[in-house]
């Protein structure tokens, strides 16, 4: 695992979360037309942003024994 | 018994040089002293014999049913198979032993496969045994149910302790052998679904007795690590095998490192009629390890539709804000306020108009009703006031006089009326009257009424009175001597009032 994992934010999880969160906002008619506007725009942004996840084409596999598993570990408790 | 094999497998292939069909070859010297009588076999010329017939007349391999008694166990397991008519002793040396893994209890009915073996020195006859069954259940079903039982009480297997999977995970950790068949099968499904899912594999042994300490801390290494190295679901696989080449996963050990992990576990071992306790203590249990990828790793075909459909909803409801908004804003500026303000102000000032009105009126009624409330009040004060006390009594008083006139009035003409009614009877039943009527009234000279003929004598003197003068006559005699009905004498004539006489007699009077 050389690559960093992705942060919370950038989870899709957390992306489509934000998003429905968005959409239920705008839906219910509580904020104003201008806040309206603004929440489309971020649901544009973190659209953007989930289709990039699911489009990843590259699938990343990393294979390790146990031996480098508990090195791994041990590195992580030291560091 | 203990500590030293059941044969001599030396003398053994001495006896087996003997010869087939357990003669005895000549020329074999038999030691003890001096020659033996003919046919006279020492022990172990009998033994090679028995060997012999053995092998001859039993097969290599036999399977017997028998039920398990007197069970010892050191490195090699001794224990006797008998049924109703016969006992045989068995035994399983250590290799075999460990193979076997559970030792027969006393009393359970076995099927036990192996070779008849004559041992010599000890004079007995073995079973030794490569493979033992237990007829009915197996001794492997029954301990993973055992396993299970103590599990479940344990509540490892409520449903309600299990953690949902992650929707879309960032990587997988997969605890699997590198060389089984369910690694490929993971990674090519796992390509399939989602290619953003990232996979760390895990090679670990997943038979034979280290597979259960292998599996268990590779579980527990992931899970210490899930945190930093972004995983968020662990599953735990290995292909087909039978109930033996699965028992890792059956293990105490595997079962508490998958039930402390710090993110979900998916298992999948062995085919899908296979239950391991890995896969019941496991958040998520899946028939093949395809499945448990599936579950695990979401469809990015489907969630390209999701997001296509949040895409829609985010523009759609923005738009229909702006909408909604603009639509608002032209309502207002339809309101009357806005199309005709000097409409609003006529409103405005009927309504003051029709107020000034309401409230004159009222002020009208008011002073209205005030108006008779006083009226009321004089007249009741009128009423008590002296003056007119007195006229009302003075009034009174005139109403009695008017009534004590005419009552004295009319008593007064009453008795008038009474009196001229009398004085009229009176004078209708008086004597002049009945004189008038042509009757007459005879007396003696000195006025003595006379009212019988014997009263008077002839000759005497008699006075008739009639309605107009009075005729002196003399008494001749008497005449008609029919005497008159006789009454008292000195009684005054019957008056007219007087009730006694008939209606007809008072009629006809006195006379």
């Amino acid at each position: 695992m050389s690559d960093r994992p992705p942060s919370t934010e950038e989870r899709y999880e957390a992306l489509v979360e934000q998003l429905e969160e968005l959409v239920e906002r705008i839906e219910s008619g509580e904020i104003g037309l201008e806040d309206s506007i603004k929440a489309y725009e971020q649901g544009v942004v973190l659209i953007a942003k989930a289709r990039a996840i699911l489009t990843r084409a590259e699938q990343r596999i990393e294979q390790l024994d146990l031996e480098t598993l508990k090195k791994r570990a041990s590195g992580d408790e030291s560091s | 018994m203990s500590g030293r094999l059941p044969f001599d497998p030396g003398r053994i292939k001495r006896g087996k040089r003997a010869g087939p069909g357990g003669e005895t070859p000549p020329g074999l010297v038999v030691p003890g002293d001096g020659a033996l009588p003919e046919g006279v076999l020492t022990i172990t010329q009998l033994a090679v014999r028995i060997d012999a017939a053995l092998k001859s007349g039993v097969p290599g391999r036999v399977r017997v049913v028998g039920e398990v008694s007197n069970v010892s166990s050191r490195t090699h397991w001794y224990f006797s198979l008998k049924d109703e008519g016969a006992v045989v002793s068995a035994v399983a040396f250590a290799s075999t032993a460990r193979k076997l893994r559970v030792l027969p209890t006393q009393g359970e009915r076995v099927i036990a496969t192996g070779r008849l073996d004559y041992y010599a020195p000890g004079g007995r006859v073995s079973l030794i045994i490569d493979e033992l069954e237990p007829l009915g259940q197996g001794a492997l079903e029954r301990e993973l149910k055992a396993r299970v039982e103590m599990l479940r009480e344990r509540g490892w297997l409520d449903p309600e302790t299990k953690r949902p999977l992650p929707a879309f995970p960032r990587t997988i950790a997969v605890v699997t052998s590198k060389d089984g068949a369910a690694v490929q099968d993971v990674i090519d499904t796992a390509r399939r679904r989602c290619p953003a899912v990232a996979l760390l594999i895990v090679d670990v042994r997943v038979q034979g007795e280290r597979a259960a300490p292998d599996v268990s801390e590779a579980v527990r290494l992931l899970s210490a690590t899930a945190h930093r190295l972004g995983i968020d679901a662990i599953l735990v696989t290995r292909g087909g095998g039978s109930l033996e080449d699965l028992w890792a996963f059956n293990e105490i050990t595997v079962a508490e490192a998958i039930r402390n992990t710090a993110v979900p576990v998916v298992a999948a071992i062995g085919h899908e009629t296979d239950t391991t306790i890995a896969e019941l203590v496991a958040d998520h249990r899946a028939a093949t390890p395809t499945q448990a990828v599936m579950a695990l790793i979401p469809d990015a075909g489907a969630l390209q539709e999701q997001l296509d459909a949040l895409a829609r909803r985010v523009s759609t409801a923005a738009r229909q804000h702006a909408i909604a908004e603009r639509k608002r804003l032209s309502m207002l500026a339809g309101r009357p306020a806005f199309r005709d303000p000097a409409r609003v102000l006529d409103a405005h000032r009927d309504r003051l108009g029709s107020l000034t009105r309401q409230l004159a009126a009222g002020a009208r009624t008011a002073a209205m009703q005030a108006e008779r409330r006083l009226h009321r009040a004089a007249a009741r004060l009128e009423r008590h006031r002296p003056g007119v006390i007195q006229a009302r009594r003075e009034e009174a008083l005139r109403a009695l006089e008017d009534r004590l006139d005419r009552a004295v009035r009319t008593r007064a003409r009453a008795a008038a009326d009474t009196l001229d009614a009398l004085h009229r009877e009176l004078h209708a039943v008086g004597p002049l009257q009945v004189l008038a009527r042509g009757f007459s009234v005879t007396t003696t000279p000195d006025g003595r009424l006379l009212r019988a003929a014997g009263e008077v004598t002839a000759g005497d003197e008699i006075l008739t009175r009639l309605q107009s003068g009075t005729i002196r006559s003399g008494v001749l005699g008497p005449g008609d001597t029919t005497p008159a009905p006789p009454r008292p004498a000195d009684r005054p004539p019957p008056r007219r009032r007087r009730k006694a006489p008939p209606p007809d007699d008072r009629q006809m009077g006195l006379f």
